[in-house]
């Protein structure tokens, strides 16, 4: 009778404890798409494990090859702090101190909210864990590490913080969503131009997306990109937009499809 | 002999006649420019497709038409990327000859995103093509975009 009891008991305090917790899952799993860690750490090329890195980046300065950001201990991020984590998606910066390079979008990031970054924390912590040792980057010898800390301050002044009477829009577009990173021309030292956002990056075949650019697309145009990739010529994009519709924009819903999309209507 | 210098003339000769024409073939250049106006076509058929579907053009007797083009040219891609037409001026990702294998696979899955368009279509219901038609394209040239086609 008293085992029955003490069980009964266990059963009334982890249900509502487990609901809460398939709900702090949930919501991180729309934020996790929301911001598309998935594209980047995974090498999705050659059908890698999710979230094991290894996906390479091609830049003017070299090539990144993403880490391993599964929840295994040794090879992975399972061993981070909530503040770990927080600080490394918010400000570029590892446990060990160290700079991230900015192939890593914490400049975009820095505006997610703490209970959002933690959000997504528990849902990649409850991700399948793979043992798979990180790559090195190749990059151009000047870029040390070191250099990154002044970097960083010249970037973070260019790039004010998110102002829009559309908090949402701007929050999906250019934080989580981070289309600044392509779709905005950078200065010789890599620093987004903010000045001229969304207006297009030659060097890396992004289009003109800003206000005036879109002008000619409808709605429905705007919205068969976002959820098929679909052009209006008939064409469908490719490479990683495509990537950033499959894993992320097609996962919007339809409040934030919409609140995405007049963001980008209205002149930054 | 007079039997035998037919024989002489087609191996000795022959050779030498051919070679150009093989060389103007495998013109890698050409090659890729058949490719982009072919996949023209293909974006071609597409869009008439839309039109119909989404009600903007009176031309429904056309699907079929338009449908059994888009399955000869579909059963052609795998074609289109010989070895060696993998520099130029061209958006193929070099994953095509890398990784050829999934390469075929993605294309395969275009035919079969195809069929089941086909039959949403073959069913009559205009309202029911319409939204097929985005999936049909986000699963066939979408996805092979993707992973092999390069931005713009």
């Amino acid at each position: 009778m008293r085992a029955l009891l003490v069980l009964a008991g266990m059963i009334a305090l982890t249900g509502p404890a487990l609901a809460l917790a398939d709900e702090l899952l949930e919501k991180g799993r729309y934020l996790y798409h929301l911001a598309n860690c998935y594209s980047c750490h995974t090498d999705t090329e050659n059908d890698g494990p999710a979230l094991a890195g290894g996906r390479v980046l091609e830049t003017e300065f070299g090539s990144f090859y993403s880490p391993n950001i599964t929840p295994d201990r040794e090879t992975g991020i399972g061993n981070w702090s909530d503040e770990d984590f927080v600080r490394a998606v918010r400000e570029g910066v590892a446990p060990d101190g160290s700079h991230y390079y900015p192939s890593f979008p914490y400049i975009a990031y820095r505006n997610i909210t703490d209970e959002d970054v933690l959000a997504i924390k528990a849902y990649i912590f409850s991700r399948e864990p793979v043992q798979q040792a990180n790559q090195a980057h190749q990059l151009d010898w000047y870029l040390m590490r070191p250099a990154l800390a002044i970097w960083k301050l010249l970037a973070q002044q260019e790039q004010p913080a998110v102002a829009s009477s559309n908090r949402r829009g701007a929050y999906l577009i250019d934080t989580l969503g981070h289309c600044n990173e392509c779709h905005t021309p950078r200065n010789a030292i890599g620093i987004l131009q903010m000045d001229r956002a969304l207006t297009g990056n030659e060097d890396l075949a992004a289009p003109d997306i800003s206000a005036g650019a879109l002008a000619d697309w409808s709605d429905e145009e705007l919205a068969d990109l976002f959820i098929y990739g679909a052009l209006p010529d008939g064409d469908y994009v490719a490479d990683h937009m495509a990537e950033v519709v499959e894993y992320s924009t097609a996962k919007w819903t339809p409040q934030d499809l919409e609140a995405a999309i007049a963001y980008l209507r209205t002149e930054k | 002999m007079k039997t035998l210098l037919p024989l002489i003339v087609a191996v000795v000769i022959a050779p030498f006649l051919a070679s150009p024409a093989i060389a103007d073939d495998s013109d890698p250049e050409k090659i890729i420019k058949y490719r982009q106006d072919f996949m023209q076509a293909v974006k071609n058929h597409n869009n008439s497709i839309k039109a119909i579907v989404n009600g903007a053009v009176p031309f429904n007797n056309h699907l079929d038409m338009h449908l059994a083009s888009l399955e000869k040219l579909f059963g052609e891609v795998n074609s289109l990327f010989p070895e060696g037409s993998d520099f130029g001026e061209t958006k193929a990702k070099p994953a095509v000859w890398d990784n050829p294998q999934k390469f075929s696979e993605t294309v395969q899955k275009s035919q079969q995103a195809l069929t089941e368009f086909k039959q949403v279509v073959d069913s009559g219901d205009m309202n029911k093509a319409r939204s097929a038609f985005k999936n049909f394209g986000r699963s066939s040239c979408g996805s092979c975009h993707k992973s092999f086609k390069e931005k713009d």
